[in-house]
Formats: C-alpha cells, structure tokens, sequence
C-alpha cells in the first residue's frame, strides 16, 4: 500500500517522516522536491544499525552532480533498522521516494519536535522556494 | 541562492575574504577548507575565496571513491610536511604521492602544476545538493581571465563532443543508468561534466561541491602543467603553449568572480579559531589513515 504523503511530517530540511503505524517507530526519507532538487543521485551513505541520533544529526549522504550532501535527522532515537539495498538502487528512490525509497527507522526517543511540518506547510515550503 | 546573492543588484556589494596563493600539504589544504567553509556557514566570517597549490604531488579522492581504486599512486599519508617557497617551483617532487580524501564529490586529482581554489558561500535556503550556479559562474570567469592571456576554453556542454555524446544518449540507454555512472573514469579531468572546461579537447578544470549547514564549500582545480605522475593529462602549457603561474591569474579570477557575485574581496588571513579548528580537522580527518582508508 502506497504511502500517502498528506499524512506524513516534513522536516526543513526535506527529510519525511511516517509514525502512522503508532509503534514508536518513524520511518524516514527524503521528499520528490529534495530528489529533484539533488538531480542525478550517485552515492548515498547510511548510518549503522544501533545508532543513536538526536535532531538535525547527520544520518547519511548522498552525492548528486559532484555534489556531497548531508542529510538531517528529524527525530531523536535509535536507529532500528536500514534499507541497506537502497544505494545500490537509487533509480528506485528517483522512481518512488515515499515507499520504497525509505532510508531508516528509528525507535523514538520522546516527542516529534515541533519543527516538523504538515503537508500543507512542507507544500508552501516548497513552492516559495520554487 | 548564496545569501549575497540577492545583494548583486545593490550599490555595495558584500564584503568577502580573499586567502592569496600558498602551498601547504594536503591534509592542511583539506583541513584549512573545512574550517573556513564551516565559519562561513556560520556566519563568523565572511564568503572566502582561497588559492592555494599542493607543496607535494597529491591524489584527492573523491568522497565516496575507493582506496583501491588509487593503488598505482599507493602512498596513503596526506601530510608529509616539505618546504614550500610559495611558487610551482616550490613543489617537492621525490617521486612519491601523497593521498588524501577529500569532502567534496567527483573524481580523483592528482595536484601537482595546478591552481586550486576552494570558495566558500553561506546559503539562505534549505535545498539540498549541488549549486549548479556557482559551478558556472565560477568556470566562466576562469573562461574569461585564460582569454585574457591567451588561452582559449569552453565549458564541455558547449563542445563538439559533448553535442555529438548527447546525440548517441538520445538513440541509446547504454550511459544513463546507476552502474553507468558510477563506471566513470577514476580520475577526475578523464571525466567530462557539463560546467567542466575544456582546451584543445582535454579538460583542463572541474569543480565539485560539498554541501555543510548553512553553506556550501566549492573546489576546482585549474591544470597549468602536465604531472609526470598523471602524464596521460595535459594542462594548459602544453595545450596552449603559454606557461602560466598561479600568481599570475588568481588576482584576475578573483576580481570576475567578485564582479560576478557581487562580492569586495579583501585580503584577508584565516582567524585563531579557524586554525583551531584547522588543526583538529587535520588530526581527526585528512591526516588520519582512518578517513582515507574508509572506503
């Protein structure tokens, strides 16, 4: 089932975040406007099983035209697992950045910040930003 | 866009830092670009543009490249310290390379006759990856400062090559694709990239960019020379016959990139903290086997 992305939490930093399943557990990734905005993925980075992050932690990289860039936790919390198959198939994160381009889980630790936006708000982030 | 940016149009453009051509070691040319690009995210100190040369040959690997991949320059340190007299002359060339990883994408460098720049910029927005714009303005300025002592160059996207590539990529899929890109050419000037600049037919500069919070760090790397340790690239000298030093041009390539950007380079030295931070960026990463070995 498709994961509908007027339900899910926007990070400044382009970053999404699914807690629909009410586990504790956030799946996270990247949005289509930040995917078309790096162009051309080549190398992405992921963070170790166990991991402990706290907001705006780097958790990964990516290289897009010569370009390295970090990419930010939203949420605090151990990581609990990794899609390991993704930088090997970075065409399927192009194709579908909500299902299967998923990055990590993370086992939460305490509240989501306030920071994270709606969709509404993420849509008007994006589009000021053109 | 670059916070000064949107100063371009006004009357006074925004102050920036202008570090002059030196030589130093390539952990210390890493580190040094680190620190500067992380203070000037920070806004402690203004946009910088650095000049500087490699006191002895060295290989930078791209971020994620392999070690492996660098096995026939073999000689992993970074930071061997040699003196250095501030001129090409100054290179210490005994044969050996030195390697050092660097935070920046693309291929792998061998610095040995070169000017390399790094530019530092804050950011205003949140947009991830590269700024193409940057790479462009920069690369077109460097255009127009070898015009003006002789040598003719061009961005490849506006070579022969690069329409006749297109042509072939438009009738077949055989170089789109993950693996096609990653299959790239280990070293970086056998590669070709749109914004890179092209003489006689071979690369003589490219660029890449790493993104840190609040900014961007761009580095690009101009050939003057042909290195015995890379002899299958030929620089400008060779291409165009006129014999460049690095004091030469860099004034003039930082005056278009201030025009450009609407920036008042100033001279300027780097601060105590960003030797502080220098010195411990160097330790933790570009002088540590660690970091280099780490793919």
């Amino acid at each position: 089932m498709s994961r509908d992305t007027t339900k899910l939490r926007y990070a400044e930093t382009h970053e999404w975040v699914d807690v629909t399943q009410d586990d504790g557990i956030a799946t996270i990734g990247i949005s289509k406007f930040a995917i078309e905005a790096l162009n051309d993925l080549v190398y992405m980075d992921l963070p170790e099983v166990g991991r402990t992050l706290k907001v705006g932690d780097e958790f990964g990289e990516v290289e897009s035209v010569k370009a390295v860039s970090p990419l930010y936790s939203p949420v605090s919390g151990e990581v609990v697992e990794v899609h390991s198959d993704l930088p090997d198939n970075l065409e399927g994160l192009n194709d579908d950045p909500y299902d299967f381009g998923w990055i990590v889980k993370v086992k939460l630790d305490g509240d989501l910040p306030d920071t994270l936006m709606d969709y509404a708000a993420y849509e008007k982030q994006c589009s000021e930003a053109g | 866009m670059w916070v000064g940016h949107a100063m371009t149009q006004a009357a006074s453009p925004t102050r920036g830092r202008l570090l002059p051509f030196a030589l130093h070691d390539a952990a210390a040319n890493m580190a040094t670009d680190e620190a500067i690009a992380e203070a000037v995210a920070l806004k402690d100190v203004a946009p910088t543009l650095r000049f500087y040369g490699w006191s002895r040959p060295t290989l930078s690997l791209g971020y994620f490249q392999s070690l492996n991949d660098a096995t026939p320059w073999s000689d992993p340190t970074g930071c061997v310290a040699s003196k250095a007299d501030g001129t090409l002359s100054g290179i210490v060339d005994d044969g050996r390379v030195d390697i050092v990883r660097r935070s920046t994408g693309g291929g792998a460098i061998l610095h040995h006759f070169e000017l390399t720049y790094s530019l530092s910029l804050p950011l205003s927005d949140t947009g991830p990856g590269a700024r193409e714009c940057v790479y462009q303005t920069v690369h077109q300025c460097v255009i127009e400062s070898l015009a003006d002592v002789g040598v003719a160059a061009m961005p490849y996207r506006d070579t022969t090559a690069a329409a006749e590539k297109l042509s072939r990529d438009a009738v077949s899929d055989s170089n789109t694709g993950l693996r096609s890109k990653r299959d790239e050419p280990f070293l970086c000037f056998q590669r070709r990239t749109d914004e890179d600049l092209i003489c006689g037919g071979y690369k003589i500069a490219g660029s890449a960019q790493r993104r840190v919070r609040g900014g961007v760090l761009q580095h690009g790397s101009l050939l003057l020379r042909v290195s015995r340790h890379a002899p299958s690239l030929p620089g400008i000298n060779e291409l165009s016959s006129v014999a460049i030093e690095p004091h030469e041009i860099e004034a003039s390539i930082a005056a278009k990139v201030g025009t450009a950007m609407g920036i008042d380079w100033q001279s300027g030295d780097l601060t105590d903290s960003e030797l502080t931070a220098s010195k411990r960026i160097r330790q933790q990463r570009y002088a540590a086997a660690e970091w280099t070995g780490r793919r």
